[in-house]
């Protein structure tokens, strides 16, 4: 018998309506799981034991009087620590508010997940104030030594674990892709403004997106039905025709062997599945990197700036130190970089249309989880720093706005997770997902959990 | 103060003083590390200006038309 962590979310809705699980068990199940793991993976910021456990005896009261929610009826939900939960406090993984008085109201899309049914069984760790990767003190399940990605670190790490069944993570440069790859998860990059961002803590208005992080595409799609109003189920589709093209140059140019082979193990399976696989040229990608950080920097800083002048000291050295400098840096590259991202956005979906391609195929990441003390990631031709080498192929696709999924496809020599990024045309979130469903399908890899 | 994308003009005392401009005291012995940040994003806004500037909507931007 599958023991309940271990199911998706998918699998734990059937089991729930057949009366072969009840929402107690399912809800008990992953916080004795969460017991097991947290001394390794540290992925919660708090847990809501006896919240979560009336509300699944209330789901599982609903479910027998026919009073079903959806999809997402009794199943416990994690959401990172810039999201608000009503009541409780919204830390973002910082000494800076660590006397921040309780959030009076849910986020928009707290509200959306409890009308959908789910239960909120926590606050996942994020890195501070969702500005890096590395989400300490959180660990990667495949391996504690290592990091989970981040910022929404926590999210995947626990999705990972089997602590919660699906999660809510943020993603500005790569939030949500980065940790989902790097413990072997789902996690979308909605179109940019698809999901209401209301309730969550900034960390860039122009590039902040809010999405899932789950265990396959299928669950994914479920979670994002019930965070978007209006959402509909696609129906299912195969890879046997579609058009995937892989951009050049830069997403490929420096890649550890593990993510090059990979990626190249991932092109064959949906070639070996009909897919069409071509090239297609995005000279302006470095361009979209680079106007996507300009953005973020200097909006990053006016969202701190009254703390910056009020209370420095409260902010660590380096995090200080960086908030100066991008409250110093002109308003001029701000513009030429807001200016930027319209023309290259223009550039790569004229080539959607020119090219009729359906998706853009590339790693999510240049490299698996790095040790936990690495500040460098080492890459063929020479190291990089970690946030810049972990953000470089998903932060275009926040400058321009499309949706991004990433999925496993393999595992590298050392046995950790390797993602794959699927890229879409704007509001084909659904469409997006559906075929990284199809991709599971026929890779195998969806579903694993460490161990 | 400043020459067009670069910080190697920017002394510490200019620095110091810009910050001050906008309510923010910067401790000397973080000046270099805020150098180099502040180099880090003039080096984004080279990146984006070589590239950028060549498309559409863009290209007279900065040369007031004269491209």
């Amino acid at each position: 018998v599958t023991e309940p962590y271990r199911l998706t979310i998918a699998a734990a809705g059937r089991a729930l309506r057949s009366g072969q699980l009840t929402a107690e068990d399912l809800v008990r199940c992953v916080l004795a799981r969460a017991e097991e793991t947290e001394d390794s993976v540290r992925a919660w910021v708090e847990l809501y034991p006896e919240e979560a456990i009336a509300a699944a005896q209330a789901a599982d009261r609903a479910l027998r009087d026919g009073d079903d929610s959806g999809p997402l009826h009794g199943i416990p939900i994690g959401v990172k620590d810039i999201v608000d939960i009503a009541g409780r406090p919204t830390r973002c993984g910082s000494d800076v508010r660590h006397d921040v008085p309780p959030a009076s109201a849910d986020a928009a899309v707290v509200t959306r997940l409890r009308d959908a049914g789910a239960i909120i069984l926590g606050k996942t760790v994020t890195h501070e104030f969702a500005g890096g990767v590395l989400s300490p003190p959180a660990r990667n399940p495949w391996d504690p030594a290592r990091i989970p990605g981040g910022s929404s670190g926590g999210s995947a790490a626990a999705v990972a674990a089997g602590s919660c069944l699906g999660a809510v993570g943020t993603d500005t440069a790569g939030s949500i892709r980065v940790p989902a790859a790097l413990t072997g998860t789902v996690g979308l990059k909605p179109t940019t403004g698809l999901v209401d961002t209301a309730g969550v803590f900034p960390l860039s208005w122009s590039l902040d997106t809010v999405g899932p992080i789950a265990r396959t595409a299928e669950d994914a799609t479920l979670l994002l039905a019930a965070m978007t109003p209006g959402a509909r189920h696609p129906d299912p589709a195969s890879l046997a025709g579609a058009r995937i093209a892989v951009p050049v140059p830069y997403f490929l140019d420096r890649l550890q062997p593990g993510v090059r082979d990979a990626f190249a193990l991932a092109l064959d399976v949906m070639r070996g599945a009909g897919a069409q696989i071509t090239e297609t040229e995005w000279p302006e990608a470095r361009a979209a990197m680079a106007a996507g950080f300009l953005i973020v920097r200097p909006e990053m800083a006016l969202v701190h700036a009254r703390t910056l002048r009020e209370f420095p000291e409260r902010f660590g050295p380096v995090l200080r130190s960086r908030l100066e400098a991008f409250s110093l840096f002109p308003a001029r590259g701000y513009l030429r970089a807001q200016t930027a991202r319209a023309a290259v956005r223009d550039r790569l979906l004229r080539r959607f249309d020119d090219e009729e391609f359906d998706l853009l195929a590339l790693p999510t990441v240049v490299a698996p989880a790095t040790l936990a003390e690495a500040t460098m990631v080492q890459l063929p031709d020479g190291d990089e720093p970690i946030h810049a080498g972990f953000t470089k192929l998903t932060m275009p696709f926040n400058t321009v706005g499309l949706p991004a999924v990433s999925v496993p496809c393999g595992l590298d020599a050392s046995g950790l997770p390797v993602g794959l990024q699927l890229v879409a045309r704007p509001n084909r979130d659904r469409d997006l997902l559906v075929m990284a469903a199809a991709f599971e399908d026929v890779s195998g890899w969806a579903g694993r959990l460490p161990g | 103060m400043m020459s067009d994308n670069a910080t190697h003009d920017l002394t510490p005392d200019c620095l110091t003083r810009l910050a001050g401009a906008v309510g923010i005291v910067i401790d000397p012995e973080r000046l270099p590390a805020v150098l180099a940040v502040l180099n880090e994003l003039f080096e984004l806004e080279r990146e984006v200006e070589e590239i950028a500037a060549a498309l559409p909507g863009v290209a007279d931007i900065g040369t007031g038309g004269q491209s």
